[in-house]
C-alpha cells in the first residue's frame, strides 16, 4: 500500500491493490492446506436447487461409512433440514447458513473446519448453496468438485450456465428414471457438457436406486 | 449475483483504510471489476451508496471501471479477449469458452476476474 502523507485538512489519495476474490482463494488455499495436512479429502457439492445435491451425498455416505471416516459441511440458506437428513447416517455434520448469500464462501468453510476433528476425517462432503451461477466464483479449498444436474431440470441448464463447468472435476446427471416424463435425454445433456469441455467426465445418476453411485466413489477414488 | 456481499467487503475495506489514515471524509473510491467476474456494476454501485450511507464515505463519488478479459490458450498459446455474449439475464458476460484459432476448452483467465479496490481519496 502507498500513501502520500499530508497535513491537517488535506486532501490525498490511498492507493491500494486489495482484490476481494482474490482474497477469496488465498483463503481456498489456506483450506486447502489444512485439509491436505490432516489427509483430508473434500468434495465440494454444487448445482441448483433441487438437483439432488442432498440425496447424492446421502447415499456416498450409506456406501463409505463403513471403510471411511467421513464429515459433511451442509450449506443452506436458513434451515438445518439437509443437515438433519444427513444426521440420520449417523456422521458429523456441520451446518453452514449462509442468511441470504447465494454461495459459500472460503471464509465460511474455513470457520467450519473448526467445528471438526479434521486428524480423524478421511473424507469431507460439502454441500453448496443450491445455484449454478455464484459458487463457480468463490473456490472453498476442496480437492474435487462435483456439479449434480437433474433432468427435471429442463433442457438448457447446462447451456446457460456454461461457466460452473469450468470449474467442475465431474458433472453428476442425476433423476435419469424421469427422462421419459420429463421428454429430456442424457444424451443431450452430456453432449452439451462436452461442448463446454469435451473432457470433462459425466455419470448418471439415479439416487432414489443408488444407481451410479459406485461409478462416483471409483472416479473420485474415495 | 452476490453484488450485496461483495459491495460489504469493499465497504470494509474502505473504511478500515481510511480510519487508519484518520480520515475525516472519504471523498472518493475507485473500484475495478473484472467482465468475466458476475458482478454487474450497476448494482455493486447501488449497494455500496447504500452501505455507505451513514458512514464517513457517504458523499463519496463511487467510480467503476470495467477491466476487460485477457486469455490465453494452453495447448497454442493464442491470445486474446474472448468472444462474449451479453446475457440479459445476468447482466453479465458468459464467454463462449473455447480458443478461437484451435477450438480448446484450455483456456486461461489472465485478466477480467478481479473485483478490485483501487484508490480512496480522503481528507482529514
Ligand atoms: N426421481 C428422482 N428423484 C430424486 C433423485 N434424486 C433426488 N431426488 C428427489 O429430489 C428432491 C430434492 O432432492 P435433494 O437431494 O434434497 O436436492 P438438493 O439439491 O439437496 O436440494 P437443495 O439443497 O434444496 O438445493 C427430493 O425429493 C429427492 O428425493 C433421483 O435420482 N430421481
Ligand atoms: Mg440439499
Ligand atoms: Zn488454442
Amino acid at each position: 500500500m502507498k500513501s502520500i502523507k499530508a497535513k491537517e485538512g488535506e486532501i490525498f489519495d490511498i492507493e491500494l491493490e486489495e482484490d476481494l476474490l482474490k482474497r477469496n482463494e488465498e483463503l481456498a488455499e489456506k483450506n486447502k492446506h489444512l485439509l491436505d495436512k490432516n489427509k483430508v479429502k473434500a468434495i465440494d457439492i454444487m448445482g441448483s436447487v433441487g438437483s439432488g445435491k442432498t440425496s447424492l451425498i446421502k447415499n456416498l455416505i450409506v456406501r463409505l461409512k463403513k471403510k471411511r471416516c467421513l464429515g459433511v459441511i451442509a450449506g443452506d440458506l436458513t434451515t438445518t433440514i439437509d443437515a438433519e437428513r444427513i444426521k440420520e447416517e449417523k456422521v458429523e455434520v456441520v451446518q453452514v447458513n449462509t442468511g441470504k448469500e447465494c454461495h459459500l464462501d472460503a471464509n465460511l468453510i474455513a470457520r467450519a473446519l473448526k467445528e471438526f476433528d479434521l486428524r480423524n476425517l478421511d473424507i469431507l462432503f460439502i454441500e453448496n448453496v443450491g445455484n449454478l451461477i455464484c459458487p463457480a466464483e468463490f473456490p472453498l479449498g476442496s480437492h474435487k468438485r462435483i456439479v449434480v444436474v437433474s433432468l427435471t431440470e429442463g433442457p438448457w441448464m447446462v447451456t446457460k450456465h456454461p461457466y460452473i463447468f469450468r470449474e467442475a472435476d465431474l458433472v453428476v446427471i442425476n433423476k435419469i428414471d424421469l427422462a421419459r416424463a420429463m421428454k429430456v435425454s442424457v444424451e443431450s445433456i452430456t453432449k452439451d457438457v462436452h461442448r463446454i469441455r469435451p473432457e470433462l467426465k459425466t455419470i448418471c445418476t439415479n439416487c432414489l436406486t443408488g444407481e451410479g453411485i459406485e461409478e462416483i466413489i471409483k472416479f473420485l477414488s474415495l | 449475483m452476490h453484488e450485496l456481499s461483495i459491495s460489504q467487503s469493499i465497504a470494509k475495506t474502505v473504511l478500515e483504510k481510511a480510519s487508519e489514515q484518520e480520515a475525516k471524509n472519504i471523498l472518493s473510491v475507485e473500484i475495478e471489476i473484472g467482465e468475466l467476474t458476475f458482478l454487474n456494476p450497476e448494482q455493486v454501485e447501488f449497494w455500496l451508496e447504500e452501505i455507505l450511507k451513514k458512514t464517513p464515505a457517504k458523499d463519496a463519488k463511487i467510480q467503476i471501471r470495467k477491466i476487460h478479459s485477457q486469455l490465453k490458450c494452453r495447448d497454442c498459446q493464442w491470445q486474446g479477449k474472448i468472444n462474449t455474449k451479453d446475457d440479459p439475464l445476468y447482466h453479465t458476460y458468459f464467454f463462449t469458452s473455447h480458443c478461437p484459432q484451435c477450438g480448446s476448452s484450455s483456456l486461461k483467465i489472465r485478466k477480467g476476474k478481479e473485483c478490485l479496490v483501487r484508490k480512496i481519496r480522503i481528507s482529514r
